[in-house]
């Protein structure tokens, strides 16, 4: 353990203090200094540095003093930390890590800076860091703090996952074997996707398919994806031609992928053509202008609106409508849903985009996956309906056993 | 609609109506136009009304804030989406910065810099605000969500310069600004899904209180957050700004929301009678009969 | 081979993402912020991608003379003319950008945004029918609600009258109520159905069990 010291940063300070506080060496360094963790951070990237105030703090003319935090993990040069005010006797030092290996070592210095035009003329001089001294108290460690591996408070959204994935999970499994026979409710929006592919092989038109205006990490996009990847085999089995036009360059990337995957799977890769798949502009309306115009000047027999919309909705149904085409949308933004039941022949309203790709491909694995949803479904409707009655029998028998229970079930959600 | 389909005229008014029902859509063009254009061009002003609880909330929130205390605007709409969310702005970052608040700026949508330049520096000229002391506009990052998460942890680590290219360490405005807990309030003008990220990351993961500005059509999507709490308030389009900028008293050229909603009720009044003559003209032709 | 590396780095990866959710400490918050760090730089790269793709659509329908190819000059043109005035002459207020961008992108923004009010009234006329009775209490709800949004408008309809003044002064709060309450239990129905379906669709893509984004024909994991 090395004794306080004096530590000068920079040549311009070596001058300042030989001039000013070359008489201030050892005396005023900060005592007893101690880091310990910080219980509310759950990162373990914080500790709390507390220490005494020197007895003395030497006076230097025109400097200011201050106390600075300073960190070295064991065996490496020691890192800046904050600065507090003279008076201050504890401050946080953030930005660390909890590695078990190579712990910290704290100290704290008093710090001296020259007068705050100097540290402007010295900036303008020696380039952006200002020259300053310190006098370090004795070091403090090794210590380390400590991080959290689970968010109590998330408990209860932890549990429900887990029971609704392993709802979904256990009746997939179940029910798999027999996934035939499950009954799906018909949707007329899906059972026109073949019509529509039709229409346009025989009408020797293309489809225009928008997979929304959110991003890849959207689960509409994602859901999007699955039905133009069903799309794309239609559309290469009878070699018709589908125009996807894209607002997001990562969605642009991964939908070449699966119409050429698509393409490939049908045994025609050569009538792939990634030209009709582009990048066309992230601004919404510059977006909504582009596509309006391929519809207008290309009147292609089908348009496919899948995925998340905003505004746009109605511009692209409604133009989409003028021009003829047979158009079917999907979306799970509720706010654009009756601009596209007003202007569209079909629309899949909701998780009926989620279910579009079991319904298309009929998988059993898929189709058992929708009764698992329903189940969870069901399971959710028994838990509003047992809240709604326990918060309604909290709200009137304000006290007893069972109005605790009753106003304790339902904080349990909240929480 | 085929007109084989339309019920032979016996007499004289169901032709009429059914005429009206498969009138051109081009005089309803028109008919929007000049209901827009009138109320503007004459400088009609008609009264507001009291303001909606969600508006007056924002108000209060940002009324009740301490001179020095950091309001983050998040300026995340485009040129688009101006006519409804720009009064907004204007109104609000002129309370924070009157009530000498430090407000920074930031957008997730790359077209909400130039409009967030727009709005702070009219409003600091105004004020006499002092840009990088009083307010600062941080611009624009890509990564949506991700900036959001980032910004719990380190604005400087997301934003290490401005939209101008300063350096952001350096600036006077950010002295103690580190992260969510150094700011009293996010307030994300949008018209896009963004609003679901800020509420999903930066109040759910950090418990940043947010508030929303956003355009009239997204409302619904956003009223259940404010009846669990994730937001503290919610300036709803062209009505909410109007309603903010007489909160702060502002009138004239200084309040656009104002002159906007006077065009705005004539146009749905308008939409409003072509739905009754609409359903008047459906029944009286006796579509409902044939099976329309 | 070429099906199960993506299949397990989306399985690890989806896995991580959610256990990290529920895990506070550094070494997994680190992986995630480093993860979105990650995203953000594929994003960046894949803008490169994207901006080639629509140059290389556009010089392609140029090169061979396709149906309205002048229009792909002017997408080229004003692509590389924004590039070059924004990168060589910056992009702050007062700058040529700034112009460009404040008196050529907002209004046609704004424009093509405002087709919207039109291809409303039109639609609303069209379709808008009375024809059931919940299609009746539909559109008296979207009459209170629209009123509610523009109160003034009834001043315009009833005139300077008591009505007027009365249904000024509390069709707001009817509209409100519209939207804070039945709007509300509506939209919380079929949040239930999108989160699980999303919860569902999440499920699947991270274990496998659907692969027609990779090329697998639809479901596997059989």
């Amino acid at each position: 353990m090395s004794g306080p010291s004096v530590r000068t940063i920079g040549p311009a300070l070596a001058l300042l203090l030989a001039a000013t506080c070359a008489h201030a060496a050892l005396p005023g360094a900060p005592l007893n200094v101690r880091a310990e963790d910080v219980e509310e951070d759950d990162r373990g990237t914080q500790l709390l540095v507390s220490w005494q105030a020197p007895e003395e703090i030497p006076d230097v003319p025109a400097a200011s003093a201050s106390y600075q935090i300073r960190c070295a993990r064991l065996g490496m040069p020691a890192e800046p930390g904050p600065v507090v005010p003279i008076g201050e006797t504890q401050s946080r030092l953030d930005g660390l890590k909890p590695w078990p290996w190579r712990p910290y070592e704290i100290t704290v210095a008093t710090r001296y800076d020259p007068p705050q035009a100097m540290i402007l003329a010295l900036n303008t001089v020696f380039g952006a860091e200002a020259p300053y001294a310190l006098i370090e108290s004795r070091p403090c460690g090794p210590v380390q703090p400590v991080g959290e591996w689970f968010r109590y408070d998330y408990t209860n959204i932890l549990v429900l996952v887990i029971v609704i994935s392993s709802i979904v999970l256990l009746t997939i499994y179940t029910v798999r074997g027999r996934a035939e026979e499950i009954y799906i409710r018909p949707i007329a929006g899906l059972e026109a996707v073949n019509d529509a592919v039709g229409r346009a092989t025989e009408m020797g038109k293309p489809m225009v398919y928008v997979s929304g205006l959110s991003g890849i990490g959207d689960i509409a996009t994602i859901a999007s994806m699955l039905i133009l990847g069903h799309l794309s085999r239609r559309a290469a089995a009878y070699e018709t031609d589908i125009i996807v036009p894209c607002n997001d360059p990562m969605v642009m990337v991964a939908e070449r992928e699966i119409v050429r995957q698509a393409y490939s799977e049908a045994g025609k890769p050569d009538a792939y053509r990634p030209e009709n798949i582009w990048f066309v502009t992230d601004s919404q309306f510059g977006y909504v202008a582009a596509v309006d115009g391929i519809m207008v000047r290309e009147r292609p027999a089908a348009c496919f609106y899948m995925g998340y919309f905003f505004a746009e909705a109605l511009i692209l149904a409604e133009t989409g409508n003028q021009t003829g085409a047979i158009q079917i949308a999907g979306t799970d933004a509720d706010t654009q849903l009756p601009f596209f039941i007003t202007a569209c022949d079909y629309t899949l309203m909701g998780e009926e985009l989620y279910a579009a790709s079991a319904y298309l491909s009929r998988q059993p694995l898929l189709v058992a996956q929708l009764r698992g949803q329903d189940v969870a479904k069901a399971i959710i409707a028994a838990i509003l309906i047992v809240g709604v009655a326990a918060a309604t029998y909290a709200a009137i028998f304000e006290s007893g056993w069972l109005a605790e229970k009753a106003a304790g079930f339902v904080a349990w959600f909240v929480a | 609609m085929n007109v084989e389909e339309r019920p032979v005229g016996w007499w004289r008014a169901e032709s009429i109506w059914t005429r009206l029902l498969s009138l051109d859509r081009r005089w309803i063009f028109l008919g929007i136009a000049l209901a827009v254009l009138i109320p503007i061009i004459t400088g009609l002003t008609l009264p507001l009304g009291k303001p909606a609880p969600p508006t007056v909330a924002v108000y209060d929130y940002i009324d009740a804030l301490q001179p020095g205390d950091v309001v983050m605007f998040a300026v995340d709409y485009g040129p688009s989406s101006m006519p409804e969310l720009h009064p907004q702005a204007l109104a609000m970052v002129r309370h924070a910065l009157e009530k000498h608040l430090r407000v920074l700026s930031v957008s997730l949508n790359v077209q909400g810099t130039a409009l967030a330049n727009d709005v702070l520096q009219t409003v600091g000229e105004e004020l006499g605000a002092v840009d990088g002391e009083d307010y600062v506009n941080l611009g624009f990052k890509v990564g949506g969500s991700a900036v959001i998460l980032g910004m719990g942890e380190d604005i400087l680590t997301v934003y290490p310069t401005t939209a101008d290219g300063r350096r952001t360490r350096t600036l006077p405005i950010m002295a103690g600004v580190r992260n969510y807990d150094d700011i009293a309030l996010v307030i994300d003008l949008a018209a896009s899904n963004i609003p679901g990220a800020w509420i999903a990351f930066a109040k759910e993961r950090y418990d940043q209180d947010v508030a929303l500005g956003i355009t009239a059509i997204m409302a619904t999507d956003f009223y259940p957050y404010l009846q669990s709490n994730q937001i503290i308030g919610l300036v709803n389009g062209l009505k909410g700004a109007a309603e903010y900028e007489a909160l702060v008293g502002l009138e004239g050229e200084q309040a656009p929301g104002m002159l906007g909603m006077s065009a705005q009720s004539i146009a749905h009044l308008l939409i409003i009678v072509l739905v009754i003559v609409g359903n008047i003209a459906y029944f009286a032709s006796g579509r409902q009969r044939v099976g329309h | 081979m070429r099906l199960q590396i993506p299949l397990a780095i989306t399985f690890l990866i989806g896995l991580f993402m959610a256990v990290q959710f529920f895990v506070p400490h550094e070494v997994f918050q680190y992986s995630f912020e480093s993860l979105l760090a990650w995203v953000r730089i594929v994003g960046a790269f894949a803008l490169v991608l994207g901006i080639g793709s629509l140059l290389r659509t556009h010089w392609d329908k140029i090169r061979r003379r396709r149906r309205d190819w002048p229009y792909s000059i002017v997408t080229i043109v004003s692509f590389l003319a924004m590039c070059v005035i924004g990168i060589g002459f910056g992009h702050e207020p007062g700058t040529v950008f700034y112009w460009v961008f404040e008196n050529i992108q907002v209004p046609l923004d704004a424009t093509m945004f405002s087709l919207l009010a039109f291809f409303i009234a039109s639609a609303a006329f069209r379709t808008f029918r009375a024809r059931s009775t919940e299609a009746t209490l539909l559109l008296v709800a979207a009459v209170v609600v629209m009123l509610g949004r523009v109160p003034s408008a009834l001043i315009v309809s009833f005139g300077d009258t008591a009505v007027g003044h009365y249904l000024h002064a509390n069709m707001p709060d009817v509209s409100e109520w519209i939207m804070n309450f039945p709007t509300v239990a509506g939209k919380r129905g079929i949040i239930f159905g999108v989160a699980l379906g999303a919860i569902a669709t999440a499920l699947r893509v991270i274990l496998g069990i659907e692969r027609s984004h990779l090329g697998g024909g639809g479901g596997g994991g059989q």
